[in-house]
């Protein structure tokens, strides 16, 4: 065979562009700030990107399939405050509680993937939608449940340490590498590729699409629904702000990672390390005491910046007006 | 006579909406005492007002095919900046109330302008879709407004000039000067769809863009001016509702712009565009309004509300796809 | 002829897309008040033609004379001032808008943009409608009316803005029999008023009908303009169409080398759906290479969607190996050994995005892989072997197709529906946009296929293609199966006359 023929380009720079930007970011707080390169200062940031990062697993699949879920912050939300009712009002187990949880949530991400299959959908309206109505369910369930603090085994479920690292911190690393490589090698997982960057041709060459878009937004209400109950478990009590505009945040990282929201790029290396960079973006913010709300308006102004350079490389993908039905 | 006009509304895009407005509000005034009750309508009204001039501007995105999710945030940042010019006691005593409130509308009003414009650029000439786009503006908008609350104590900004909270108060006709206001606006707006060229225009874009763009219709400028109202009507309500609430709130227009959208696309929108009118509007807004004061009125637990709203939305989507899909099917693209 | 009877000059005209030259060096005049038609196959460069006179296109050389005045600039609105509208072939209508507001989507004479007079638009709208004698109310919605009254509209849009010139591209296509006669009678009516038309239409039969004159395009050139007297006949038109020398081109006439007894290997049988297939049913035997010819609209690109579950139906079986198949759908086709190429490979054949490798691994990833998980080697390998086979030019397998060329995108589109390994072939325009080279590459090989017992059916709208390539060419009009030509029987002419005469 023909060598140059075969030869990968290994390094792209413009794949990597978010890795840099964390080393920038790290290099500037670690030289402006005493309190920034601590031992607890960068375990906390871990600590909470893990946490945050089950639900990026799922919505990953979606951005490379070309959907969305914009309810991925109020099922985040909405998991754990089920959980508790469970277990608060309905005096059942810790394990039955959380099982049941996921199985209600991934439903429900099933049922909406239907919706937008069957009847050929776009997934941003649905979700809007259920994104409302699944704040509303939070809500609700949240009023029967006030300052109940939950009981020990789910306090303890967050906190678990295995060789005196918070098991979060393992299970992200882990399933970032897994991911990784099942995106790229695993024929299942390299389809939804296919998808994203054209779906009439993967259907024209045997890809099940329907299939695929199914399975993926049930994926993402079950990981969505897993971070929200570790959340809820590490602050130990349901708040009715868990997850509230995480939807957004998600977007930015999957963005700012690589991911388009035209479809067809993103992995999970890249989304876990968007997270990443927003995590030490705000984490700078804290550190230089800029307000919690222009934290906000700082993050809208980078999803903003990330989608037009997103809109302006895959120029040819977008047909702007079409994107709101299929 | 009567079949005529039947038939008439029959036909009109907004019959829907009008319908099951009055169905609700006879429902509520024979299964509840409290319905026409002087305060209750009051406080309808304050609901139905401003919901319904934001929904003016929600209504002409969709007619072009879009939609805007800053517009609560744009209420509540106008409602706050112009509370917060009103509420500084040493510039009152300074300028004087008239001058005061005529700089707390200003400046109160340039918000809304501002962020229409941005929202309109992105849309237009970055070709960021508009959800994305209107998502951004609204979290970032919405950050904006905390940060002026958090320097202020409490939850709301109080103790306006007098001139400003009459204005709230006043009634005419039995109705609020806001109400009055949103009238006004809705038969301006009203007619400028009906009567003027530049109002049909909206309905060929959204109808059919590229055979608009083929017509020569200059479809950029006209989002971006559509944006630009969207965002000035959102300021307006903003005020509005200060003056009549006599604060600014810092929980003013959260999670407002479903219920816009929703009763936009009761009235009779679509999210296909090219559809919609000031009718609709109205009784779009009407409906919702009259949900909303169902809950109250039997006591269901309010937060109920909102699931009702996503269900409503992710229905009225489904449906809507659905009627596109069997479109498509008679015309054989499928 | 009085140089004021002029209208409209082409003067030498070119036009090409990338390595496409769809119009060269054309030149040809139109005289004031006449029914000018501009005849050819598709792909003969009418359409560009077309939309370079509205503007939306800027030739590479020549230029357009309207009414002595030399065209410099090209734009829709430029076209309009000078009293040029368009029809198009697709409905550009607004059907939630009423019929009058269809009718004068501007204000009425250009005022700036002001009050609309509600009144007077229905007065005008109604005056124009009943010019014409037909049924359509000005104030009902445009979504509410036939196909027919709609398409009527938008003539009368074409009509309103005082257009001295009126283009038609195929404007009777969704009219049934007396519709188009209506029709007709309105386009005579126009003429003796004043108003040039250019029509465009395959019907030979309409178009003999209707015009004065006619202009033949060819493959983008010009071929002649005829007078319409009792001297031009339809044979006349079809071999002026058609009447290519294949002596000296790179098609030649197939000879049919399938056994009479062959087995059948595949049968559609009243395949329909309503407004586009119309009870087709027919056979392919094993090796075959059938063709299904047919003109724009004829119906042909529904049927090949039909065929591999692209679109749906209403009616209709397929059998393949003697085996009813009960889901037709891309995956359980492809499961036993079928393949369909896009004819269209900008919206659906090709991931422009992902690399070559990927995109010719793509229908069987699942094949290419090592213990459960792909193998870079074994999909480096397979694209190897489709590479080498269609000599496909390229720098790295690793590249994207975006930076082929038509051709070579086109031969890697192939190779990604070959690597299934497939026993029937549903083709759709296999040729469409690309260079000669790359062209004869793909039917020598389409042929050599076949010789290995591939069956195929090739869809093609380029006739010349389908004689290289076909032992039976299956003709579709209007919906419906026209007829069958065997392979000792093939010429374009014989094809041409099923195609485009009117069926009674």
């Amino acid at each position: 065979m023909d060598k140059q023929l075969y030869e990968r380009k290994r390094f792209k720079p413009s794949d990597y562009t978010v890795f840099l930007l964390i080393a920038a970011i790290f290099l500037l707080l670690t030289f402006t700030s005493d309190t920034f390169l601590t031992y607890n200062n960068l375990y906390s940031l871990l600590y909470g990107v893990s946490i945050q990062f089950f639900a990026v697993i799922g919505f990953t699949f979606l951005l490379i399939l070309g959907e969305i879920d914009l309810a991925v912050g109020s099922m985040y939300g909405l998991s754990g405050t089920m959980a508790g009712v469970l277990m608060v009002l309905g005096k059942w187990n810790f394990l039955p509680s959380v099982l049941l949880t996921l199985v209600l949530c991934t439903a429900f991400g099933a049922g909406v993937g239907l919706l937008v299959t069957k009847l050929r959908l776009n997934s941003m309206m649905v979700t809007l939608g259920t994104m409302s109505l699944l704040k509303g369910l939070t809500a609700v369930l949240f009023n029967m449940m006030t300052a109940n603090i939950y009981g020990e085994a789910y306090r303890n479920f967050a906190k678990f340490r295995i060789m005196g690292i918070n098991w979060t911190i393992l299970a992200m690393v882990l399933i970032v590498l897994v991911f990784e490589v099942l995106l790229q090698k695993a024929p299942s997982f390299k389809q939804l590729y296919y998808v994203g960057h054209n779906e009439e041709t993967a259907k024209l060459y045997g890809i099940k699409t329907n299939k695929l878009k199914v399975l993926s937004f049930a994926a993402c209400a079950l990981t969505a629904a897993l971070g929200g109950i570790i959340a809820t478990s590490r602050i130990t009590h349901s708040d009715i702000l868990t997850g509230s505009g995480l939807e957004f945040s998600l977007i930015t990282a999957c963005v700012v990672g690589g991911a388009s929201l035209a479809g067809g790029r993103g992995g999970m290396l890249k989304s876990a390390a968007g997270m990443l960079f927003i995590a030490l973006l705000t984490n700078g913010m804290i550190i230089y005491r800029i307000e919690p709300n222009l934290q906000q308006v700082v993050i809208g102004i980078i999803l903003v910046i990330a989608v037009s350079i997103d809109v302006w490389i895959n120029k040819y993908k977008y047909k702007p007006f079409k994107l709101l039905r299929r | 006579m009567v079949k005529k006009a039947f038939n008439y509304l029959r036909n009109q895009d907004y019959f829907f909406s009008l319908l099951i407005c009055l169905a609700f509000a006879i429902a509520l005034a024979v299964f509840s005492p409290y319905f026409l009750v002087r305060n209750n309508l009051d406080s309808l009204q304050t609901t139905i007002a401003p919901n319904s001039i934001i929904a003016i501007g929600m209504m002409l995105l969709i007619i072009l095919g879009m939609f805007d999710l800053s517009v609560g945030s744009v209420m509540g940042m106008s409602g706050i900046v112009a509370g917060y010019v009103l509420s500084r006691t040493a510039l009152v005593q300074a300028l004087g109330e008239p001058l005061v409130v005529l700089l707390a509308v200003l400046a109160g009003l340039a918000v809304g302008l501002v962020v229409g414009l941005i929202n309109g650029v992105l849309v237009a000439k970055a070709k960021i879709i508009p959800l994305i786009t209107t998502i951004g503006t609204m979290y970032i908008v919405r950050g904006f407004a905390e940060m002026i609350m958090t320097s202020e104590t409490g939850y709301s900004l109080i103790g306006f000039p007098k001139a400003f909270i009459d204005f709230g108060r006043t009634k005419f006709l039995g109705l609020y000067l806001m109400t009055w206001v949103c009238l006004i606006l809705l038969a301006v707006f009203g007619l400028v769809l009906t009567k003027t060229h530049i109002g049909r225009k909206l309905y060929y874009i959204g109808g059919n863009r590229s055979s608009a763009l083929s017509l020569g219709m200059n479809v950029d400028k006209i989002t971006i001016i559509c944006f630009m109202i969207s965002g000035l009507l959102s300021s307006i309500a903003g005020i509005l509702s200060v003056s009549r609430f006599e604060s600014a709130s810092r929980y003013l227009g959260v999670n407002l712009q479903m219920d816009i959208l929703i009763a936009c696309i009761i009235g009779g929108g679509s999210f296909l565009g090219g559809k919609g009118d000031m009718w609709g509007v109205f009784f779009g807004t009407a409906f919702v309004a009259l949900l909303q004061n169902g809950f109250n009125l039997f006591e269901i637990n309010p937060l109920l509300k909102s699931v009702v709203i996503g269900a409503v939305l992710a229905i009225v989507v489904a449906v809507d796809g659905y009627l596109y899909l069997q479109k498509k099917r008679a015309l054989g693209k499928v | 002829m009085n140089p004021n009877d002029v209208v409209l000059e082409i003067n030498h005209i070119s036009k090409s897309f990338g390595v496409v030259q769809a119009l060269k060096d054309v030149s040809f005049s139109v005289k004031r008040g006449e029914i000018h038609t501009l005849l050819g196959e598709n792909g003969a460069g009418k359409s560009t033609l077309i939309k370079i006179l509205t503007g939306e296109h800027t030739p590479d050389s020549g230029h357009v004379v309207i009414n002595g005045e030399k065209i410099t600039q090209y734009h829709p609105i430029i076209s309009r001032e000078h009293g040029i509208s368009v029809v198009h072939q697709e409905l550009s209508i607004f059907e939630n808008l009423t019929v009058y507001e269809n009718i004068y989507p501007f204000p009425l004479d250009n005022k700036k943009d002001g009050i609309i007079d509600r009144k007077e638009l229905i007065k005008r709208a109604e005056e124009s409608i009943k010019r014409f004698d037909v049924d359509i109310s000005p104030t009902a919605k445009m979504r509410d009316l036939r196909l027919s009254n709609q398409q009527m509209v938008e003539i009368l849009r074409a009509l309103s803005s005082k257009a001295q010139i009126v283009l038609l591209d195929e404007p009777t296509s969704g009219l049934n029999t007396q519709e188009t006669m209506t029709f007709m009678r309105i386009l005579k009516q126009l003429r003796d008023e004043g108003i040039t038309i250019i029509y465009i239409s395959h019907r030979i039969s309409e178009v003999m009908e209707i015009s004065d004159r006619i202009t033949v395009l060819r493959d983008g050139q010009y071929i002649c303009t005829l007078e319409n007297n009792e001297e031009l006949t339809e044979n006349i038109l079809i071999s002026n169409m058609v009447g290519r020398d294949f002596s000296k081109s790179i098609y030649s006439k197939k000879i049919s080398t399938i056994p009479k007894d062959a087995p059948v290997i595949y049968e559609a049988r009243n395949i329909n759906r309503k407004n586009a297939v119309e009870d087709v049913s027919f056979s392919v035997r094993k090796g075959e290479i059938l063709g299904i010819f047919g003109l724009e609209g004829s119906g042909t690109y529904e049927l090949s969607r039909i065929l591999f579950g692209l679109n749906e139906r209403d009616s209709g079986e397929i059998y393949f190996k003697g085996e009813k198949i009960h889901h037709i759908d891309p995956v359980s086709l492809i499961e036993r050994g079928m393949v369909y190429f896009s004819n269209n490979r900008k919206d659906a054949g090709i991931f422009f995005e992902m690399s070559i490798a990927d995109n010719i691994a793509a229908p069987v990833l699942k094949k290419l892989v090592k213990y459960g998980m792909l193998n870079n080697y074994m999909i480096s390998r397979h694209a190897d072997q489709y590479i080498k086979e269609f000599s496909v030019t390229l720098n790295s397998i690793y590249d994207k197709p975006l930076s082929l060329s038509g051709g070579n995108q086109q031969k890697v589109m192939l190779s990604i529906g070959l690597g299934t390994d497939p026993e029937l072939i549903i083709a759709n325009d296999p040729t469409r946009g690309i260079d000669v080279g790359a062209k004869v590459e793909i039917l020598n090989y389409l042929n050599h296929l076949s010789e290995q017992g591939v069956t195929i059916i090739c869809f093609s709208s380029d006739l010349p293609e389908l004689i290289t390539l076909s032992d039976r060419i299956l003709i579709m009009n209007t919906s419906r199966l026209a007829g069958i030509v065997d392979c000792d029987d093939i010429s374009e002419q014989s094809v041409m006359q099923y195609a485009a005469l009117v069926q009674s």
